[in-house]
């Protein structure tokens, strides 16, 4: 049971994250995997049949000319019984919500999936780019641009010595890196760019804004960023 | 180039409310008391934020698809309305564009929940993956918290203040004004329904503007049940 809802809990965020980078494909097949092994018919209707008795007690509050600021601890206090006598846990009830919240996300990449997403931001769909340690896709708004990665495995930012030979080398020169608790933030200039960069262990966000565009080293920036921070 | 950063106060009230024991009957006596005594809850820590990570919080773990709060942290606590190009459409009846107003509950309502999250990841160290944003299933009607959080790591600790038992329930209630009475009933009746009879924990977070209108003060109050 615990696990079950520790797993779904982490389903949700990985499609949160696909669905970021706009890889719709890879946010269908996490839903998936996740509701595997779930039985999600049992998980829907103890939730739905929680939602109907919250509805049933405030029309019953209703009826009752409760006072309104009253009503939802009256309800809270009245639905601990309903549940009891109906013998549904409240973590079953949970379990079910977080069920449903998937396949509601299911849904909404189903309409995605059909209609196919072929315009972001106004740009063409951006292809996804992947290798065995990352996956990323490029959002142009020219001047700036948007690089959105997921890691496969947990991201490290290097002594800040390494960050700058690696970057010297194409030549961005970074500033003392910030890091709080789980996110670090590099700030990288040259002549021509100011790149912006915040890894957190599982996600990397690039943003590059140039004076003078150059599709190209875009790319050129994003992987050797990745590659340093994988 | 220097980054901006904001200070962020958080309090803990000391008491830990037995849900069990909340009923009709004492509500409003509970409420009050716990709106009367934010101002003097002991604080428990004081921490910046990193506007970068804060709009990451936003984009992953907020509903209202308002971007870049990292842009509009200072100002909206401030209570600076900023210049935008306003549509050419007039809005539909009754309401208004958030470009022209002072203060919207989406915005404040946004900020509170990334602030949140932003809190229990970057400064208690919680698994980012290990905590859900369940608000769209509670405009629902769903029987949920705003977050579900499972800390197997137990880094929630330090601010529950005893033993406790999986998933963590979070409600936040933001605002940019005085944090009421009926925001604070409201968010303890949600986590009251939302926990029953178990015996798991709650974190109501009531984030408010400071009295400065320069950051942000988040007070937490402990539930169980």
């Amino acid at each position: 049971m615990s696990e079950n809802t520790s797993k779904l809990i982490k389903a949700i965020n990985i499609v949160h994250d696909n669905f970021w980078m706009t890889d719709v494909e890879g946010a269908y097949k996490a839903i998936n995997l996740a509701l595997e092994d779930v039985d999600i018919q049992d998980l829907i209707s103890k939730a739905s049949m929680v939602k109907d008795i919250r509805k049933e007690l405030r029309l019953e509050a209703k009826e009752k000319g409760m006072e309104k600021g009253l009503v939802r601890v009256w309800e809270s206090c009245r639905l601990s019984e309903e549940l009891e006598k109906n013998r549904i846990k409240n973590t079953e009830a949970i379990q079910g919500v977080l069920t449903i919240h998937l396949t509601n996300l299911q849904k909404a990449l189903d309409f995605y999936r059909q209609k196919t997403l072929d315009k972001f931001y106004d740009q063409e769909k951006p292809a996804i780019k992947s290798t065995n340690t990352y996956k990323y896709t490029l959002i142009s708004k020219t001047p700036r641009y948007e690089i959105r990665a997921i890691t496969n495995i947990s991201t490290e930012v290097p002594e800040f010595d390494e960050v700058r030979e690696s970057l010297n080398r194409i030549g961005l020169d970074p500033a003392q890196p910030l890091k709080t608790g789980n996110t670090t933030v590099l700030r990288l200039y040259s002549q021509n760019e100011y790149v912006e960069v915040t890894v957190q262990p599982s996600t990397v966000l690039i943003v590059i804004n140039m004076k003078e565009p150059e599709e190209g080293r875009v790319e050129k920036i994003a992987k050797e960023l990745l590659e340093l921070l994988t | 180039m220097t980054t901006p950063s904001f200070s962020i106060n958080v309090f803990r009230l000391q008491r830990i409310l037995d849900l069990r024991s909340l009923n009709i009957q004492n509500f409003h006596n509970e409420t009050t008391i716990i709106a009367n005594s934010l101002s003097a809850s002991p604080q428990f820590t004081t921490f910046q934020v990193s506007l970068n990570a804060i709009e990451l919080y936003n984009v992953r773990y907020t509903e209202k698809q308002v971007r870049r709060i990292d842009e509009n942290f200072s100002e909206y606590s401030q209570g600076i309305r900023l210049t935008h190009s306003i549509p050419m459409l007039r809005p539909p009846r009754g309401l208004r564009y958030l470009s022209s107003k002072f203060f919207s509950g989406d915005v404040s309502g946004q900020i509170g929940e990334a602030l949140f999250v932003y809190f229990l990841v970057e400064e208690l160290g919680v698994n980012s993956d290990s905590i859900a944003h369940m608000r769209p299933e509670k405009r629902r009607g769903y029987l949920t918290s705003d977050f579900l959080i499972w800390d197997a790591n137990k880094r929630l600790q330090n601010v529950i203040g005893e033993p406790y038992g999986l998933p963590v329930y979070g409600e936040v209630k933001s605002s940019t004004g005085i944090m009421t009475r009926d925001k604070i009933g409201d968010g303890l009746s949600q986590l009251k329904a939302t926990i029953g009879n178990a015996y798991n924990h709650g974190l109501l977070a009531l984030v408010s503007r400071n009295q400065q209108r320069s950051s942000y003060d988040i007070h937490f109050v402990v539930v169980r049940g």
